[in-house]
């Protein structure tokens, strides 16, 4: 009987220990995965969808462009991410993880890259800046992307046609502008650049005058393919783009810088960005119209990304 | 005869020492014994002529590689972040076997500290610049540079030439470039030396003319040849799968037209850092499909290979999509997991913890 009563505390010993040791090693575990969201995390995610691009080269680019730039983010200390490219690109997802993101107080920053095409939604009347999501009807569009950004949104690339736009105030004329609010027809704000950064006054051109708190990178007009080598015989604009991604993020150098150096990767002689045909322009017909392009960065180019 | 010996002992030694000099002044005044790392800031110091006694300089990398582009000579970059009351700033300076080849400045907040105040006028500022370039590099050619950049009175946009050189100043109210071009045979050869202003102050410079090579200045291919080239090649790439909303495609035929049609001679590098003139031709399609919208090529203008032929498009399609919300609900299996996932995780062993802590005590008593 002594034998069995010392078996049975024996036995209990044994599974306190464990239970113990299981939950030692449990708080050990959680501790180590919460350590980057507690000392505030900083999120990628990368969007896009080819479902409106006829080009197969374009849209095997645009997939790995999405997929290295995620992993590169997400292989980064403090960095979380996310690549939604293709099926998950859809407004309702966008807009949700976007409140996910402003909600989390362990979240302290986003960067958001983009890639597919634009089209213009006619709301009322007023045209409004929009981008394709994977599905019919799921596009993203500036009015209704408004309300879930803001606040730490504080990096945004979409590489679509239009969406940096600088336009002629339509109510006010004269005065160049990258938003509005419609007050003609009541359809709330018009503008890409404002409606990830809700910023009204980001420099026009932040990477010859940087200033603020953020950063949004877009076409004004005509975008460039990814797949597109004229400019670098040897290299193309997905090259340059990824380049660019690992110099702000790898290396941690201002958003300017990590252009120009991500121009000199591409191997001409154009040794920053700002000699580039990106920056500099080209022009681009388009049912008869030669539209006057631009990769325009709006904001701080001065930008660091956290490390 | 020993003060013979003794003379010429003496005049072979001097002789060894003015060519020892004159080796390390060609090869620009930091000694070969210098780090990489000390190189950069006697170049931010001499050259940009940055006041680094002011800041407090932390290096933030050290890069070494052998890109192909450079055909595998050794590139390192160094780039350090200065910072002082009101001022912070990162520089990167680049060097290619160990020769300097760019340095320019990024400022974060406020403006830069000079040793000597920089000239308000970006041209008297460019000539100091490549004065102090040149003592600290020695290179013969900037002489000449500097001789064209005498020529012009003014910032603006304008192309002077002298003798086979050219100067281009370039750009906008916000960016000036100006670059150095050599004409060969009617083909415009970048120099590889070049000095930017953003706002009117200097951002720096590159000068890769010590590295760069002319291939080929003969262009043995017409205009009119390039685009009968580019038309063959399009051949192949006209008939396109523009993908529909049902996951089908359409196939659609390019009609490729001669309107708007783009002819360009550029130059361009074949072999690393080795150039030679390249046709480009960019032809447009009567519609475009799915952002697709044309075709272009590069073609060797001295040989007629082809360099790269691709079809061209944009990123848009004009249309506009319906606003009722028919894409699915977002799903719990995507950020969540990633990163609210974290935190769920965190409380769910919050309570196990305490729940089995609770349980323990109950079964000690």
């Amino acid at each position: 009987m002594r034998d069995i009563k010392r078996t049975k505390k024996e036995m209990m010993h044994m599974r306190r220990t464990q239970t113990l040791s299981l939950l030692l090693l449990c708080l050990f575990a959680a501790q180590l995965s919460l350590s980057a969201v507690v000392q505030g995390a900083h999120v990628g995610f990368t969007w896009g969808t080819p479902r409106t691009v006829a080009n197969q080269y374009e849209r095997d680019a645009m997939s790995y462009t999405c997929s290295y730039i995620s992993s590169l983010i997400g292989g980064r200390p403090n960095w979380v991410s996310q690549n939604y490219y293709n099926d998950l690109t859809y407004s309702g997802m966008v807009y949700y993880q976007s409140d996910l993101v402003r909600s989390n107080p362990n979240v302290d920053f986003l960067a958001t890259f983009h890639v597919g095409d634009m089209f213009r939604k006619n709301i009322s009347g007023t045209l409004h800046y929009a981008y394709y999501g994977r599905y019919a009807a799921s596009g993203i569009v500036d009015v209704d992307l408004y309300p879930h950004t803001g606040a730490k949104h504080y990096f945004t690339y979409i590489w679509t046609c239009a969406n940096g736009d600088l336009f002629i105030h339509p109510i006010y004329g004269v005065y160049l502008v990258y938003w509005y609010i419609d007050t003609q027809n009541g359809t709330g704000i018009v503008g890409m650049p404002y409606a990830w950064t809700k910023i009204s006054n980001m420099r026009q051109d932040g990477y010859a005058n940087p200033y603020g708190s953020y950063t949004y990178i877009g076409f004004e007009n005509v975008s460039k393919l990814l797949v597109d080598n004229s400019e670098f015989i040897n290299y193309n604009y997905g090259d340059f783009v990824r380049r660019f991604y690992y110099h702000a993020v790898v290396d941690h150098y201002t958003v300017n810088y990590a252009l120009d150096r991500a121009m000199q990767d591409m191997g001409t002689w154009r040794t920053t960005f700002g000699m580039s045909e990106l920056y500099t322009g080209y022009t681009v017909w388009v049912n008869g119209i030669g539209w006057k392009s631009k990769m325009r960065v709006y904001g701080n180019g001065g930008m660091v990304l956290p490390s | 005869m020993k003060i013979f010996k003794k003379n010429l002992y003496v005049a072979c030694l001097v002789l060894a020492l003015t060519i020892v000099v004159s080796i390390i002044h060609v090869n620009g005044a930091p000694s070969s014994e210098m780090t990489i790392q000390e190189k950069a800031i006697a170049a931010i110091t001499e050259v940009i002529g940055l006041d680094m006694a002011k800041y407090k300089t932390e290096l933030t990398s050290n890069v070494a590689d052998q890109p192909e582009i450079y055909g595998g000579l050794i590139r390192e970059e160094v780039t350090y972040t200065i910072e002082t009351t009101g001022s912070r700033a990162q520089i990167g300076c680049t060097f290619v076997n160990k020769t300097l080849t760019s340095c320019y400045m990024y400022p974060i907040e406020g403006s830069l500290l000079y040793a000597q105040p920089l000239s308000a006028d970006m041209l008297n500022a460019t000539r100091s610049l490549l004065q102090r370039y040149q003592a600290y590099s020695g290179a013969a050619y900037l002489q000449e540079a500097r001789s064209i950049l005498e020529t012009v009175t003014e910032i603006k946009q304008t192309n002077v030439t002298m003798g086979n050189m050219k100067l281009q100043i370039t750009g906008s109210d916000n960016l000036i470039d100006i670059i150095w071009w050599q004409t060969i045979n009617g083909v415009d050869f970048p120099l590889g030396l070049s000095v930017e202003f953003v706002n009117g102050k200097l951002k720096g410079f590159s000068d890769y003319s010590s590295f760069y090579h002319i291939g080929s200045a003969t262009v043995n291919i017409s205009q009119e040849e390039a685009i009968r080239i580019t038309k063959e090649q399009a051949k192949g790439y006209t008939t396109l799968k523009v993908p529909t909303d049902n996951g089908d495609y359409i196939e659609v035929t390019l009609n490729l037209t001669d309107e708007h049609m783009i002819v360009e001679l550029q130059v361009a590098n074949r072999e690393p850092l080795t150039m030679y003139p390249l046709w480009y031709v960019r032809l447009y399609a009567e519609k475009a499909y799915g952002g697709t919208d044309g075709f272009q090529a590069g073609i060797w203008a001295d040989t007629g290979e082809i360099a790269y032929a691709q079809l061209t498009g944009y990123h848009g399609v004009i249309s506009d999509e319906n606003s009722s919300n028919q894409s699915p609900t977002p799903s719990q299996n995507s950020f969540d997991q990633s990163l609210a996932l974290y935190l769920f995780a965190g409380t769910a062993v919050t309570v196990i913890v305490a729940t089995a802590l609770l349980l323990l005590k109950k079964r000690s008593k």
